[in-house]
């Protein structure tokens, strides 16, 4: 009996120190490339949203949920990451409808340039998507779909067999945040005050295709039928970033797409001078994303769309979201 | 030894090999970094720009260059943190931070004022690329035409037979 203890008491002695050890060496994204830290921060969220967005960089830099409720009262929340590729935002969504079931879904289209063999993809932006959501089918679902040939499925379940190297780079972050979170994002949209006026963009490369990838397809009719079943909205976007290029032939083909399946497109990249967008004062990457000033103005504009056009609440005057705003403004002095 | 602690070793055993196994097929890179290029091989495309030679996996002198170049920072692709895009009148050149040296990535050709170290350039004839280089190439989204040589590999988009774009890029692996 007493052995039976003894070894039972190693192992979870062991087990514990495996434990942590995989809690330590995981990167925790709370005050460096913060960008992996943004899709754990929904599940502490309210779920009560009425629009997700969905898509990559070019969702979460540009559009600010929280101007949207001031403007409009619209009760919005960003679902985006970085270089998110279609089957990511899929899944995400997928994940997202088990909690909530919004009246619109903004699917921003950037991605559908990015097949999966596309050099674009890699598992350093596979980890910022996939490694902070909550273990589900659907987590489960993103991680094979996304996976490089260098990866495995399971450093996704024990990370110290991704992270083992990590033991002699870590820092007071590691040790700050090992049993807690930072908030990153208010409702997903990432604040950034910078400015850095466009200069020299590169030249407009020529491509080999400008069709979409089969693949791509298969994923945006996926995001549309299952909005269809949900009896859901979806709505099509082109954020305004200047550059990757958006080619006239990608144009075309999502404007196809959407006319075939009667879905709303709107392109915000030709819209950029009527939302008022000054790329000088607008911009903290020289056009590939906009800052604060510019991500307010976008959202203003959109937030109108969305009010008028899809019978929105208007949720102004709520308790959660008035002190939400009131943190946002707060935030953006600090920032 | 005790059945027990033959136990304890064989379960300490399999954790400690998952691990190792993880080790084998992480490629030992870290958080935030993306693929890693070899820099070792010396059989490589060349070309020259204004007399400079410019090699892909090769470190980037800008001043060597006369033309003033218009330049732009972009998030690197395929590697960490930003490429420096070098803007001249008839190739762009994208550097990225390789080892912590600034190494052409990619070599693209603006317009026929530039050739290939092999004397190919925009508007030639696909005839003229395979006399060149021969056929020993790979095709994709059928009008690429891809060449190797060690780690660059060099691009030819042909339509009606006609070359319509060039580049050269550093293989990453």
């Amino acid at each position: 009996m007493k052995k039976t203890i003894r070894i039972i008491s190693i192992l979870i002695i062991f087990i514990l120190i495996f434990i942590f050890l995989n809690i330590l060496l995981k990167p925790k994204y709370a005050e460096s490339l913060v960008e992996g830290g943004m899709i754990r921060e929904y599940y502490n969220e309210t779920k009560d949203h009425e629009v997700i967005f969905i898509g990559d960089c070019e969702v979460y830099a540009n559009f600010s949920p929280m101007v949207m409720y001031e403007q409009e009262g619209i009760k919005a929340y960003i679902r985006g990451s970085s270089q998110q590729m279609i089957w990511q935002s899929y899944y995400i969504l997928k994940e997202t409808l088990k909690y909530e079931t919004p009246k619109v879904v903004v699917f921003n289209v950037n991605s559908m340039r990015y097949g999966k063999e596309s050099q674009e993809v890699s598992e350093a932006y596979n980890r910022l998507t996939i490694e902070n959501m909550k273990w589900s089918k659907e987590k489960v679902e993103i991680i094979k779909a996304s996976m490089t040939e260098e990866e495995t499925f399971l450093s996704y379940v024990f990370p110290i067999l991704r992270y083992h190297s990590r033991y002699d780079k870590l820092t007071g972050e590691d040790f700050e945040y090992l049993f807690k979170t930072k908030q990153i994002t208010h409702n997903g949209f990432l604040i950034n005050k910078n400015i850095k006026p466009v200069g020299n963009l590169p030249t407009k490369r020529k491509l080999a295709s400008y069709q979409f990838n089969s693949e791509c397809y298969e994923y945006l009719d996926k995001i549309t039928e299952l909005c269809k079943q949900k009896n859901i909205q979806l709505v099509l976007i082109k954020a305004p970033s200047l550059y990757p290029y958006w080619y006239d032939e990608y144009e075309e083909q999502i404007k196809q797409y959407a006319e075939k399946h009667n879905i709303d497109y709107y392109n915000l990249l030709e819209k950029a001078e009527e939302i008022g967008i000054d790329y000088t004062t607008d911009t903290y990457d020289a056009g590939l994303h906009l800052n604060l000033t510019g991500a307010t103005k976008l959202s203003k504009y959109f937030a109108k769309i969305l009010a008028e056009k899809y019978n929105l609440t208007d949720y102004t005057g709520d308790d959660i979201y008035d002190k939400k705003l009131i943190d946002y403004n707060t935030a953006i002095q600090a920032n | 030894m005790s059945k027990s602690k033959i136990f304890i070793i064989v379960i300490i055993g399999i954790i400690a090999m998952l691990i190792l196994t993880g080790c084998n097929n992480q490629n030992n890179s870290q958080e935030g970094e993306t693929i890693q290029t070899s820099l070792e091989n010396t059989e490589k495309f060349s070309v020259k720009y204004n007399g400079v030679e410019v090699t892909p996996g090769t470190e980037f002198n800008e001043d060597a260059i006369e033309e003033e170049a218009a330049f732009s920072e972009i998030p690197s692709c395929a590697f960490e943190g930003t490429d420096k895009v070098y803007t001249y009148s008839g190739m762009e050149i994208t550097v990225a931070t390789i080892d912590n040296k600034d190494t052409v990535y990619s070599v693209y050709f603006i317009d026929d004022s530039v050739e290939t170290g092999e004397g190919v350039k925009i508007a030639d004839s696909k005839e003229k690329m395979i006399e060149k280089y021969g056929e020993n190439y790979t095709i994709t989204l059928e009008t690429k035409y891809t060449y190797t040589s060690g780690n660059v590999e060099l691009s030819f988009i042909i339509e009606n037979d006609m070359i319509t774009s060039i580049e050269y890029t550093l293989k990453t692996n």
